[in-house]
């Protein structure tokens, strides 16, 4: 036997000794806890610095923190402005939603639905007789009356007005994954939701029925948009199949619009994302779905997936790990590894940021549709960061 | 987030051992690779939400794992801590397996970066490549660093006469290769 061999078979037959794996896990859960409370002091540390305390302290009762108003207004303020710092329940980003008319952010949290209302600083808590009662994805009605809300694989409407379940959605039986994804189309008749395992779902809202249940070929979505028109759906995720991927390597993501009837794959584009970075998807004014995602060489692809032509590609200084479309793919937020959260407008052809107040930890940072929210018009951009905390800026001056 | 909480636990159980074990090779001490896999975890745990989603999730714990243990200063504080440590046993035998303790002994005399090449490219069966890209460096010096390594564990390990006549019997029995 050579060196290799021996060396080969010594390995396979290593065992740890006995009580090696005893408590292992409570460690390391301890050790865990450990670097959560790090982050947070941390957190703490550099908004301290940030001159930020005493407003903290000064709007703890409320709940909501707001950097006082630039006096006297200039003319036109270039930079984004933090409108907000809410605090979520429980680390890991927090699926986001904002109501149609921008005033409210649903937090989907660990045991309830947080409803911030942004005007006044309050906190209203939609919770269930099934506790707990935790969320994965929430999205409201184009009315403003409704919410949607899954836990697991169940989608739940809840009631606004009297903050009450109104019913749960029909699902196939059998089904499991979480629904990480959730959008009503324009007028609000229909649902889509998308789960873990690239099936997407979707519902006739009224009459409670599903309308179509469709595999993609996406092994996880990342994003979904309804077309205007309502009648057609995009999900943009990486493609299912492939390999093991390093840093740096590409990986196959896919783009592709589904007919709310679920019957055909109409339009699809497959692009090329960096490891860290999740695909988002929207569409234009025209119609046109267009998707964006982080490559490799440090840059953002922006394809219509329409026409399945490559757009515009942006190039950056940090490798892009995440990135957002607002709902009528006007503006996208790219963030970079070390939590620099900056604005690409479309229309004006502008970088504005870095978003002033959020330091998230170095190199754990990465943004996606999932736990980032622009309001429908735009103007608002909340991001949840892996502490729970959420920011909420005004994107526009 | 119950079901994220619960992938990870599955993925925890699933993965401690095979990480503690390369552990164990590439520090040659099982307290050490303890603290080095706990570590690799938490971080790995960090970064959950896209992990999950590679298709081998283990794979980018054991880079994580790689990568704490090459950074030499990460190093001496593990040993730091280990050593405030006092109820972690070091000297656990191999359950009985001789040849085993010969080569952890051998091993703990290359230099770190030969043992990581060997620990990788012989034992956790990676393929050059991967060992490079693993270690952040060019495939030559793995190569190298590889050759040197075995022909040291060869010249300390030496081959006894029933090795020699039976690895001899078998280069017959298969021809060249």
């Amino acid at each position: 036997m050579n060196v290799e061999q021996r060396l080969k078979e010594a390995y396979t037959r290593t065992s740890p000794p006995e009580l090696a794996g005893a408590g292992a896990y409570d460690r390391f859960l301890r050790r865990r806890a450990r670097s959560v409370r790090t982050v947070a002091a941390v957190a703490v540390l550099v908004l301290a610095l940030a001159g930020l305390a005493p407003r903290l302290l000064a709007g703890q009762e409320r709940g909501v923190v707001r950097p006082p108003q630039p006096v006297p207004p200039r003319p036109v303020p270039a930079a984004p402005a933090l409108v907000a710092r809410l605090n979520a329940d429980g680390p890991f980003g927090r699926a986001l939603a904002f109501s149609p008319d921008g005033r409210t952010l649903a937090v989907a949290g660990r045991h309830r639905i947080s409803l911030w209302n942004l005007d006044r600083g309050t906190r209203t808590v939609l919770a269930s007789p099934e506790v707990p009662f935790g969320s994965d994805a929430v999205a409201f009605a184009p009315d403003g009356r409704t919410l949607a809300a899954s836990a697991g694989a169940r989608v739940v409407l809840w009631d606004l007005a009297s903050r009450t379940r109104r019913a749960s959605l029909p699902l196939p039986t059998g089904m499991v994954g979480n629904l990480g994804l959730l959008a009503f189309s324009p007028d609000g008749r229909v649902l889509a939701a998308a789960n873990d395992g690239g099936i997407l779902l979707i519902w006739d809202v009224a009459r409670r029925a599903q309308l179509a249940i469709v595999p993609t070929r996406i092994s996880s979505i990342s994003d979904l948009a309804f077309r205007p028109n309502g009648r057609i759906v995009a999900v943009a995720g990486h493609a299912s199949g492939g390999g093991s991927y390093g840093p740096g390597d590409p990986v196959p993501v896919d783009a592709v619009t589904v007919d709310v009837a679920g019957r055909y794959i109409r339009e699809s584009v497959r692009m090329q994302a960096g490891l860290e970075s999740a695909p988002a998807v929207a569409f234009q004014r025209d119609g046109a779905a267009m998707a964006a995602v982080g490559d490799p060489q440090q840059r953002v692809a922006v394809w219509n997936v329409t026409r399945r032509a490559p757009l515009q590609t942006m190039a950056g200084r940090y490798p892009v790990t995440g990135v957002v479309l607002s709902r009528d793919a006007s503006l996208l937020a790219m963030a970079s590894p070390s939590g620099e959260v900056t604005l690409w407008d479309f229309g004006r052809r502008v970088l504005r940021g870095p978003l002033p107040g959020f330091h998230p930890r170095r190199a754990e940072f990465s943004l996606s549709p999932q736990t980032a929210a622009f309001t429908s018009n735009g103007r608002r951009l909340a991001i949840s960061d892996s502490t729970g905390s959420v920011f909420v800026w005004a994107t526009l001056p | 987030v119950a079901a994220e909480e619960l992938g990870f636990q599955e993925f925890y159980a699933e993965q401690y051992g095979r990480l503690l074990r390369l552990g164990y090779w590439l520090t040659g001490d099982w307290g050490q690779a303890e603290e080095l896999v706990q570590e690799a975890l938490v971080r790995t745990w960090w970064r959950w939400p896209v992990v999950r989603r590679l298709d081998r999730p283990g794979d980018y714990a054991r880079r994580v794992l790689v990568n704490r243990h090459r950074s030499l200063r990460r190093r001496a504080l593990v040993e730091a801590r280990h050593a405030a440590r006092v109820q972690v046993q070091t000297t656990v035998p191999f359950d009985g397996h001789e040849d085993a303790a010969v080569l952890a002994a051998a091993l703990r005399r290359l230099s770190a970066r030969q043992r990581a090449v060997v620990v990788l490219r012989y034992q956790e069966d990676l393929s050059v490549v991967e060992v490079a890209r693993l270690l952040g460096t060019s495939v030559g010096a793995v190569k190298a660093a590889s050759n040197r390594a075995l022909a040291r564990l060869r010249s300390q390990l030496g081959p006894s006469a029933e090795v020699l006549t039976r690895s001899a019997r078998r280069r017959r029995g298969e021809g060249e290769r």
